[in-house]
């Protein structure tokens, strides 16, 4: 016998007991105990596979289920004769904390009704000024995936990782030398990127080819494009077209 | 004061008052009973049945809210302060507040059989509950009960109006 159990949120035990019992349409003050228990665990097991936390007030109720399946199997203790002491229903109590709760259930949904009456009217105040809500990032990433990103990173690994010189020779460099190493390297290329100026450089050397760009870009010789924040910075020569126009 | 003129001063004190303003509150500010101010507030209505605004019953006191058919209109405006709606978590453990309070935080627990500190803190938040003191038993804790703003809330008049069917299958 197979059962089909869905596994929606519930709210606790109780909520998932009172979900079943509607779903055997059985009756609250009479329930099959043995049936709903193994239904009960049955739903506890599936959470299980997936890897989801059962929480304690859970496994407390599969024990009081299972407490109270065991005592409806044994049979009932002798009474003695002058004492006329009703056999009370193990189910009973357990009965009593299902109806409670789902009248309070059922008054939550009453609740949630006035609400979405309530909801349509409107005090004054009510409405406070609207939230600014532009973003504060134009979308930083853009379309980089994360084979992108790794592929930057082993790049900067890589030059990371060179070796240092045994022994070097501080060299200086000018920013006139520098502007005049670009316009070399722009010979016959369309494009070249950022990178490219920058083969072997040092900290220092970095900085003065970044000067040595900006300062072309003023004087009109190249122009730069970044396609998007922390892409490539491409540098071409300076669009001609728009002087012959 | 001819009934004109106090029906004027009427809608202006339920008008210009941030709650719900009673009977017997105008009744005194008014000088009438507070029978005559209740046929005042009908007749008030009557007048705004062609208009925007309506009076509503709320909490025990009357309230000038907008009507119902303008909402698409007025959230068009921004966002409500309190209107953002609460999970089945908090209002369960509103609707048990409602009924049994002053009651405290593991009653409330032992019958949705589920800690219910979260739900109790965000109802708190929100000001739909408030403490009333402490219980005399052990470790003395924290009473919770309804306030104002439940009924404002939920649109209710009282607690009366709360569905009472079944409360002798356990009380």
């Amino acid at each position: 016998m197979g059962y089909l159990i869905q596994l929606d949120a519930y709210e606790g035990p109780f909520d998932l007991l009172l979900d079943l019992i509607a779903q055997n349409e059985i009756d609250i003050w009479d329930i099959p105990i043995a049936s709903i228990t193994e239904q009960y665990l049955e739903y506890l097991y599936s959470l299980q596979e997936q890897d989801l936390a059962i929480t304690g007030e859970f496994l407390v109720m599969a024990a009081t289920l299972i407490r109270i399946k065991s005592r409806l199997l044994l049979p009932p203790e002798p009474v003695e004769e002058d004492e006329f002491e009703d056999e009370v229903d193990p189910r009973l109590e357990l009965v009593e904390q299902l109806s409670r709760y789902k009248f309070f259930k059922e008054v939550a949904s009453f609740l949630q009704e006035h609400y979405s009456d309530a909801s349509q009217v409107f005090t004054r105040g009510q409405m406070a000024a609207p939230l600014d809500m532009t973003p504060i990032y134009t979308d930083p990433v853009g379309d980089l995936t994360v084979t992108d990103l790794k592929e930057l990173y082993y790049a900067l690994i890589t030059e990371v990782e060179k070796e240092e010189p045994v022994h070097s020779i501080p060299s200086s460099i000018s920013l006139p030398e520098r502007m005049a190493r670009v316009r070399v390297q722009m010979v016959g290329q369309p494009r070249i990127t950022f990178r490219d100026l920058l083969q072997d450089s040092s900290p220092a050397e970095i900085v003065v080819t970044f000067l040595a760009v900006l300062e072309l870009v003023r004087l009109g010789e190249i122009a730069v494009v970044q396609y998007q924040s922390c892409g490539p910075i491409d540098i071409e020569p300076f669009a001609l077209e728009v002087e012959v126009q | 004061m001819t009934i004109s003129e106090a029906e004027k001063i009427i809608e202006g004190l339920i008008f210009a008052a941030e709650y719900p303003l009673t009977a017997q509150e105008i009744a005194d500010i008014v000088e009438l009973e507070s029978s005559a101010v209740e046929s005042i507030v009908e007749s008030i209505r009557a007048r705004y049945s062609a208009g925007a605004l309506l009076i509503r019953n709320v909490g025990g006191g009357y309230q000038v809210v907008t009507k119902p058919e303008l909402a698409p209109w007025i959230e068009k405006l921004g966002r409500p302060v309190i209107n953002a709606p609460l999970s089945v978590a908090s209002t369960e453990t509103l609707a048990i507040i409602a009924y049994q309070q002053p009651v405290t935080r593991a009653e409330i627990e032992q019958i949705r059989g589920v800690r219910s500190d979260s739900a109790v803190n965000s109802l708190l938040e929100r000001e739909l509950i408030c403490e009333l003191g402490r219980k005399n038993a052990p470790g003395r804790p924290i009473l919770y009960g309804v306030t104002e703003k439940f009924f404002q809330y939920f649109g209710l008049r009282s607690l009366d109006e709360l569905p009472l069917q079944g409360i002798s299958e356990w009380k």
